[in-house]
């Protein structure tokens, strides 16, 4: 510039005030909100990253939720299959009373009260958890397991029906039939539109994995409730001197045998299913550590190191005075103050 | 020629004279140092010489000056600055106006430290329905949930009607605004031309009309914020006497060098045009809102002879006009063909357009993912459709129809001919009164009737046997999830053969706000870069043109002292008169 004029003096000085004050307000802002940006414009790629964090911690509390309800859930399960266990366990002995028990009498009452565990097998069995039951599979809304007469029904279908298409349906519930929760395992579909095992976390609990299914080579039931009421009914059937009616002593005998391995399948199921409540509980420790990690993340982009923003702050408020102190003095002089003097 | 014996008064007079004028437009300057656009005027003074010869030649004569003579008042401005200045405008008034636009696009879609806990608005609110879809995963078959979810979806939806509905505002009044920065540019066309006319008039009769310069040179100040215009100064004669005319003509801005339309006239001396937005034939105005020129006419309406109306390309303008412009029509990646010819940067120039169709199309494609995932036939789990009692429909070929197969009207109608049964229905459609889902955008989506009246998430597709579908079978609604966090690729067009962006629901929100912020930060970097040189250009024209105290002051004692030498010079010349006529003779 080959010459200051006065008021291209003033200009510059107003423009250099205007950008000190932008800088002043801005820091203030910073301080004040304790944020690095206030808006997309400010900085957006952390801006998007930090949106990005924010949506996968409120996943993350939803799927935290979810993995809750199921450790309820299994909770709820695991106390209901230690009843059915000591059921079973109480079968046991009563089975094996049966077998050294001669009288009459004994044998009839044992299996009056193995008529009874059978029944209450089943009631527990139909246990729910909020408004589902806990081992009805996907079909939670409605009672799973129904003592008609001596045959037991799981979802409307004989246990013990010899029906293919039946334990073929059985089949497919027990084994087949999923119900996936997501607790952040990263859910997602193979290309036929399945979920993928390991990205979900299959919450279904089908009662008859538990208590069995289906009829033996020998066309005895598997399933440990329907072994139980057999042999109670076999027992209620002795005569006064604890005799079997005819053929039914070999029949309680092969039952016993076989109710050994069906207790022994719901004793692994329901040992499994502690297991499957140990992850679940695990993974939501998982989470909480995910969720602390994600804040901190979201803390350390979007929040300003307060002795920075501070210091940046005191420094801008440093400028603006000397820019104000400047101004006070940019005009106060001129060669018209001395003329006639 | 030498001078009389009374010249030197005369002599004197001139200095006299010639210092009261010089302390005249020195108090003009003072007067005016805080007029805006006023530029420093100076004396311009000449050494008097009274020419001719003498009758007789005398080699003893002396030639004398007669003094000074004030030929008139000019001001100190250099035209070169003033291009620099304007130039610099042009730039400043384009990003001014697209970050003032821009800002009222943030002020609706900029979610960063809103929301409950600043998790954002919108962004959480997809958040908030992944979650009830969760909560309705867990407790499949309770109404409750499938309320919560309808609750949340509906929220959305309301978001969504909201934010497109703001834009839309934003739209009308950007257009209202566009449409007074024509009408001011047609105002500070004509006051121009009328001042030409002024100016013309006054210089026919001898006056620089320098203060009426001054207003014309702020008219083009502005005007360049407007548009970029290239100022020229030439002469025009009239019967004999040359006098300026100033010829003002757009910038040359349209980077197609084969258009010319760009360097039209606007303003040629007592001629200027006006702007326009010719209407379509339907009466409304151009889609393109392309401005038109008028032919050059006079105050009186007199059109220039062979000026005619110039219809500007879209790239013609650049300025403060043509960012509003560009904000009001231009679409990015959502541009037509049409618009890809006339603006070949169009796909990267992102008005509000842009934004209201990004926006659609986020909500568009969240609608119709959601609408086709809840309705559907009933198959096994081998993915087979099946009848009520659980036998698989086979094809005309006798092979099982399954999923796999693409699901086409024809197919549906063989389905349902052949005991197919079809559940479900659309959740979201473009009217809450129907189940319309055609052409579903940002400000008419809805719940759609039928999952108004209740209950409508499909569970399950899949039956197992003659039993039904599960009564706590999720698998639909797995499947909604594992929609929640799937890339999509977002189509702008029908036409085109790349997606605009491929990612969630989720990117595709935080995305609009990443494109506005960046789209804002360039800007403002510019706006920055363009200011600090138009200040800095506007200081350089002061230093020519603004007036400074201290010149000034300097200019007082001159002509103070010059005006007390002149006045001296008259006391002495009288002194040395008063010698020779009363003295010389005298005997003391």
């Amino acid at each position: 510039m080959i010459r200051s004029t006065t008021n291209g003096v003033l200009k510059s000085y107003r423009y250099s005030l205007q950008h000190s004050t932008n800088i002043l307000n801005k820091s203030r802002d910073t301080v004040l909100t304790g944020r690095r940006y206030n808006s997309f414009a400010d900085d957006p790629a952390a801006v998007a990253q930090s949106f990005q964090l924010r949506s996968s911690l409120l996943k993350l509390d939803s799927q935290y939720g979810v993995c809750e309800s199921a450790i309820r859930k299994f909770d709820v399960a695991w106390s209901t299959l230690n009843t059915v266990v000591d059921d079973s366990r109480k079968a046991k002995d009563a089975i094996m009373k049966a077998l050294n028990d001669t009288t009459g009498t004994g044998r009839v009452s044992l299996g009056k009260e193995l008529t009874q565990l059978a029944k209450s097998m089943t009631h527990t069995m139909n246990t729910k958890y909020g408004e589902n039951f806990v081992f009805a599979g996907n079909d939670g809304l409605n009672v799973p397991f129904e003592l008609k007469g001596n045959d037991l029904y799981y979802r409307g279908i004989n246990v013990n029906s010899k029906d293919p298409k039946d334990i073929e349906m059985l089949k497919n519930m027990t084994e087949d039939e999923k119900k996936y929760a997501d607790i952040g395992l990263g859910l997602k579909e193979d290309t036929s539109g399945n979920i993928v095992s390991s990205s979900g976390y299959n919450v279904t609990l089908q009662g008859t994995t538990f208590v069995g299914y289906g009829l033996d080579d020998d066309g005895d039931p598997k399933n440990v409730i329907s072994i139980i009421g057999r042999i109670g009914e076999i027992l209620e059937g002795c005569n006064q001197n604890g005799e079997f009616k005819a053929g039914e002593k070999e029949e309680f005998e092969r039952l016993s045998k076989k109710f050994e391995k069906a207790s022994a399948n719901l004793t692994d199921q329901y040992t499994k299913l502690d297991t499957q409540a140990g992850f679940l509980k695990e993974n939501k420790k998982n989470m909480e550590a995910t969720s602390f990690t994600l804040q901190e993340q979201i803390m350390q982009l979007e929040k300003v190191d307060p002795a920075d923003a501070i210091t940046a702050f005191a420094w801008a408020q440093y400028s603006y005075n000397a820019a104000l102190k400047v101004g006070n003095n940019i005009l106060s002089q001129s060669l018209m103050d001395y003329i006639g003097n | 020629m030498s001078i009389g014996t009374f010249g030197f008064f005369t002599q004197a007079r001139l200095g006299i004279y010639a210092a009261q004028n010089g302390l005249g437009v020195t108090g003009n300057n003072i007067n005016n140092i805080n007029t805006p656009g006023y530029t420093r005027q100076k004396l311009n003074q000449t050494s008097f010489y009274a020419g001719g010869s003498d009758k007789y030649y005398a080699s003893g004569n002396v030639q004398i000056g007669n003094g000074t003579l004030c030929t008139g008042v000019s001001q100190l401005r250099d035209p070169y600055l003033d291009i620099r200045y304007r130039n610099e405008m042009s730039k400043v008034g384009a990003m001014d106006e697209k970050l003032s636009s821009l800002k009222d696009i943030q002020r609706i879609l900029d979610e960063v430290g809103k929301g409950d806990e600043e998790f954002g608005v919108l962004g959480a609110q997809l958040d908030d329905f992944f979650k009830q879809l969760q909560n309705l995963n867990d407790n499949t078959g309770s109404a409750h949930y499938d309320i919560q979810v309808r609750s949340s979806a509906e929220s959305l939806a309301k978001l969504f009607n909201s934010y497109s509905s703001q834009l839309e505002q934003v739209y009308k009044e950007s257009k209202t605004k566009f449409e007074q920065d024509v009408d001011s540019v047609n105002s500070i066309l004509n006051s121009i031309r009328d001042l030409n006319a002024e100016i013309r008039k006054a210089e026919v009769h001898g006056n620089a009309a320098l203060e009426l310069r001054d207003e014309r040179n702020m008219l083009i100040d502005e005007l360049s914020s407007y548009m970029k215009v290239d100022v020229t100064y030439t002469q025009e004669d009239i019967g004999g006497q040359k006098i300026e005319k100033l010829v003002i003509k757009l910038g040359n801005a349209n980077p197609d060098a084969t258009v010319d339309t760009d360097s039209s006239t606007l303003i040629d001396g007592i001629y200027g045009t006006e702007l326009s937005v010719p209407k379509d034939i339907n009466g409304k105005d151009n889609t393109n809102l392309l401005v038109a020129l008028g032919a050059l006419k006079d105050a009186k309406g007199n059109v220039k002879a062979g000026s005619t109306d110039v219809q500007l390309a879209d790239g013609d303008l650049y300025g403060s006009l043509q960012s509003m412009r560009e904000f009001l029509t231009k679409e990015g990646e959502f541009s037509t063909p049409e618009a890809l010819a006339a603006d070949p940067n169009a796909a990267t120039k992102r008005g509000i357009g842009y934004y209201q169709k990004t926006l659609d199309l986020l909500a568009n494609k969240f609608a119709t993912t959601f609408n086709e995932t809840n309705q559907g036939f009933i198959r096994n789990s081998k993915g087979e459709y099946v009848r009520k009692d659980g036998t698989v429909i086979n094809g005309k070929d006798g092979k099982p129809v399954t999923v796999e197969n693409p699901m086409t009207d024809e197919l549906k109608k063989y389905l349902v001919d052949n005991g197919g049964q079809f559940i479900g229905g659309p959740l979201f459609s473009s009217k809450g009164d129907t189940n319309d889902t055609t052409d579903i955008k940002a400000s008419n989506i809805s719940i759609s009737k039928d999952w108004s009246k209740g209950p409508l998430i499909v569970n399950s597709f899949v039956q197992n046997g003659s039993s039904g579908i599960g009564s706590t079978d999720s698998s639909n609604i797995s499947h909604m999830l594992v929609l929640m966090n799937t890339k999509m690729e977002y189509m702008p067009t029908k036409d085109a053969k790349e997606p605009m962006f491929n990612g969630t629901f989720n990117d595709m929100w935080i995305n609009i706000g990443s494109v506005l912020g960046n789209d804002m930060m360039v800007t403002n970097t510019m706006l920055n870069t363009s200011y600090s040189t138009s200040v800095q250009n506007n200081m350089d024209r002061d230093s020519v043109s603004s007036v400074d105290l201290n010149d000034e002051a300097m200019n007082m004692m001159q002509y103070s002292k010059s005006y007390s030498a002149a006045c001296r010079l008259m006391t002495t010349i009288d002194s040395i008169l008063d010698k020779l006529i009363n003295g010389t003779g005298v005997l003391t």
